[in-house]
């Protein structure tokens, strides 16, 4: 499964995920998180969370954008992964929801390779209003 | 029970141009609805809209009741299907209605 | 009127080839039908009955006459010569090809216009007070406001995928001529105790199979944090709107199920968070980007000029037919010497609110001569001269006249809304324009329906309401019963500040016996009112809806029957 980063495509790491209901104690910790977990349950943790990974259900379903956006609010500064249905046409949105990259799978990569998912160089309108 | 079925044509709209089409026997889509393929096998109808959209590119594909004219011509019955096929009510110069080109023999069903 | 700045412009024109290079891709393959299709609505692009439709955004209502000359030369070139302006003070073309499209965004862009988010479940153009910056009753122009939120809400990262559609509205004036309790979010200017200027927010409204009138969230909410409090009711909404079920994704059914307090609790927790964001950019904008479009909306140079006009008395002591149109047509403008001139869009036999790619052309001169280059276009579809001096007026109208624009019915029974309907639309269940024409020509008699008076007739081909029927004071809903179009009425619907639903009255009506239903309803008006100053929707309030059931539904047959 390739991931999609600002320098192209990648083979996927293997990582192994947790549930965020049920944290084990240590560190390095990369959770799963469905699109409806609350994010604030991990605060405490944040320390010990090398990687988030949000799932996508259908490219339909924006609750992703928003969950990445309050992870960050709220202080998150891990590795922050879509995993699921993205298409590269919303790779600017989850660039600019905070994601550092994005999780897809074979057949997606197939019909839609890399050059297309290399965003065109746009700054956000919310650059734009943000106060200086 | 099962329903007796209905006789049905299928249709699409063009994909580039948006205009709508029919899918006739040897499985083309055409503008032209007196050559569109009745069926009451949904099946069938779905196959052959199948091997046809290979050859062009279409979209919302949908079945739509008909009935058969003496003629053979299939006619609409929703007159939803019947505005689709003619073009707005309020504008005749607009719309399949106005197009003489896939509009031959159109007259006998107004 | 705001311009665009670089920013903007280079926006939109990446817009542009991001959506050409979609297209090719969709042609190719590596996009699905079911992966272009969002993308094509969020560039206001749908597939209607005959071909595809697009939906270009006039931001708040407002446009200049070279944009309307181009929307004219769009139509020609790429359409059939006319264009449809909408209840959402946009403008669709009906017969547009999917590979002209990309041509025809980029001659958009070439005006500074687009179509980016007229469709599709994001947040939708924001739509305001058509007599903006001109009416006399007005605290604070809104346009600054809804240009605010057009910046933020173009391709906002976090709310492109919302459960479905997002509709803000916004108005300067306590007397609301924007609708903004029927939309998920309406705000209105206004002035507190104090002195300073903010905003009431009124969240949760909608028409469509859920009639919901919106509820105040916020009675005061400062300029600076309009944009940090959207953005909150946007997350909780995109949060935890419901996602499966389309008839329940509104926000309307969200505030309803979780009840106002608890939602409000939400947003004020997510706004409080906001504020005080760990990092990333606030959400307090750049107050060199907010001046500079508060700057853009500053008051043209107006004349000094006396309260009236020594010609145009002349004229209207003259010419009853130029009186009788500025008796309609014209409102109050804030500037001495002023007027506020409406083009009706309702000519006797039109379609409501299509226009000509001439008219429009007709009317983008006159905006240019005689309207400080100003042009708006209404919710109720049709076309504003925002500031005319009076001394104009006589020459304005001749042009309109000869233009078949100047039909004096503006507020009057043949000043209908209508949607597109069946004649054009995907989802219609009923055609709605050939009821509008069939009302206005019962109604053409100009003495008849002044003497009628202030009446709005709206009507909907499907239970989406585009039409607005709901705040109809006669309200029609056209519905498909077993192969036949039936028609709904109701009575009592009120668009403005006091908004409310209309009531049904009882079963459907065929097509055909629509006009006399109307004409029943009339004359039971007529009867039972008071003075003439007595309108119908007051009459309706006062003496309630049984007298108009009555006369619609004589007594053998039971109303509400189906």
């Amino acid at each position: 499964m390739p991931v999609v980063t600002p320098d192209g495509f990648r083979a996927s790491d293997n990582i192994a995920y947790v549930s965020p209901d049920a944290l084990p104690a240590g560190s390095d910790l990369a959770v799963d998180m469905p699109n409806d977990a609350d994010p604030r349950t991990l605060v405490e943790r944040f320390g010990d969370i090398a990687t988030i990974r949000i799932a996508f259900p259908a490219f339909g379903d924006g609750r992703g954008f928003s969950l990445a956006r309050q992870l960050r609010d709220l202080g998150y500064t891990g590795h922050l992964r879509a995993g699921g249905n993205l298409i590269s046409d919303q790779y600017r949105h989850a660039r600019q929801s905070g994601f550092d990259d994005v999780e897809i799978d074979d057949a997606l990569a197939e019909r839609q390779p890399e050059e297309q998912w290399i965003v065109r160089e746009q700054r956000s309108y919310r650059e734009k209003l943000a106060a200086r | 029970m099962p329903k007796p079925a209905k006789p049905q044509i299928a249709s699409a709209n063009d994909l580039l141009e948006g205009h709508v089409l029919y899918l006739s026997g040897d499985a083309v889509w055409t503008p032209d609805r007196h050559s569109a393929f009745v069926s009451t096998d949904a099946d069938e109808l779905g196959a052959l809209a199948d091997k046809a959209s290979r050859n062009r590119q279409v979209v919302d594909v949908a079945f739509i009741d008909v009935t058969v004219a003496d003629d053979g011509d299939p006619r609409p019955v929703a007159l939803r299907e019947v505005i689709r096929d003619r073009g707005p009510t309020i504008r005749t110069d607009l719309g399949r209605q106005a197009d003489h080109t896939i509009q031959d023999g159109q007259a006998r069903n107004v | 009127m705001y311009s665009y700045d670089e920013f903007d412009r280079d926006y939109v024109k990446n817009r542009v080839a991001i959506f050409r290079d979609q297209v090719a891709r969709r042609v190719s393959g590596a996009l699905t039908e079911d992966e272009f299709k969002p993308l094509r609505l969020q560039n206001g692009i749908y597939l209607q009955l005959h071909a595809y439709m697009l939906r270009v955004a006039i931001p708040y209502g407002t446009l200049n006459s070279a944009q309307m000359r181009q929307l004219a030369m769009i139509a020609e070139k790429w359409d059939k010569g006319y264009g449809h302006f909408t209840t959402r003070q946009n403008i669709q073309y009906n017969w547009p090809k999917l590979i002209d499209l990309p041509d025809i965004l980029d001659a958009l862009a070439d005006v500074e216009m687009h179509a980016i988010q007229t469709s599709g479940n994001c947040i939708r153009n924001v739509t305001a007070d058509h007599f903006a910056g001109a009416a006399a009753d007005e605290v604070e122009d809104p346009r600054p406001a809804a240009e605010l939120l057009r910046q933020w809400s173009t391709d906002h990262p976090e709310f492109a995928f919302l459960p479905r559609k997002f509709k803000i509205a916004v108005t300067g004036s306590p007397n609301d001529r924007a609708v903004i309790k029927a939309h998920d979010i309406g705000l209105r200017v206004l002035r507190n105790d104090a002195g300073e200027v903010g905003y009431q927010v009124i969240v949760g409204g909608g028409l469509g199979r859920t009639p919901v009138v919106g509820e105040t969230i916020r009675e005061f909410l400062p300029k600076e944090h309009l944009l940090a409090y959207c953005e909150a009711i946007l997350r909780v909404y995109n949060l935890h709107g419901r996602r499966d079920n389309k008839y329940k994704a509104r926000i309307k059914i969200l505030v309803m199920e979780e009840g106002l307090e608890s939602f409000r609790n939400q947003v004020e927790a997510e706004f409080a968070s906001l504020l005080e964001v760990h990092n990333g950019p606030s959400l307090i904008p750049d107050p060199a980007v907010v001046k500079r479009i508060e700057d853009a909306f500053a008051p043209p140079r107006f004349e000094d000029l006396p309260e009236s006009d020594a010609a145009y008395e002349a004229r209207l002591a003259e010419d009853e037919e130029f009186a009788r149109w500025c008796a309609t047509n014209l409102t109050a403008h804030r500037q001495p010497g002023y007027a506020i001139a409406s083009i009706s869009l309702k000519p006797v036999g039109a379609a409501p609110g299509d226009a000509s790619a001439d008219q429009m052309r007709v009317v983008a001169d006159l905006a240019e001569r005689y309207s400080f280059d100003e042009l708006r276009v209404s919710h109720e579809q049709n076309l504003i001269l925002p500031h005319v001096a009076k001394r104009d007026l006589p020459a304005v109208y001749d042009a309109l006249s000869e233009a078949e624009l100047a039909t004096a019915n503006i507020g009057l029974i043949g000043d209908i809304i209508a949607c597109p309907g069946l004649d054009y639309c995907a989802l219609a269940t009923a055609r709605s324009i050939p009821i509008a024409q069939d009302i206005a020509q019962h109604f053409s008699d100009p003495d008849y329906s002044r003497l009628i008076g202030d009446m709005k007739i709206k009507i909907s081909g499907c239970i989406n309401s585009c039409g607005h029927h709901h705040v109809g004071h006669i309200g029609i809903l056209g519905l498909d019963r077993a192969g036949r179009e039936n028609y709904q009425i109701t009575i009592g619907g009120d668009h403005t500040e006091s908004l409310k639903m209309g009531q049904r009255l009882g079963r459907g009506f065929d097509a055909e016996e629509v006009v006399p239903a109307i004409e029943q309803l009339v004359q039971t008006y007529f009867s039972l009112r008071e003075s003439e100053a007595e309108t119908f929707l007051q009459v309706v309030e006062r003496a309630g809806t049984q007298p108009f059931k009555d006369a619609l539904y004589p007594a053998k047959e039971p109303a509400d029957a189906g």
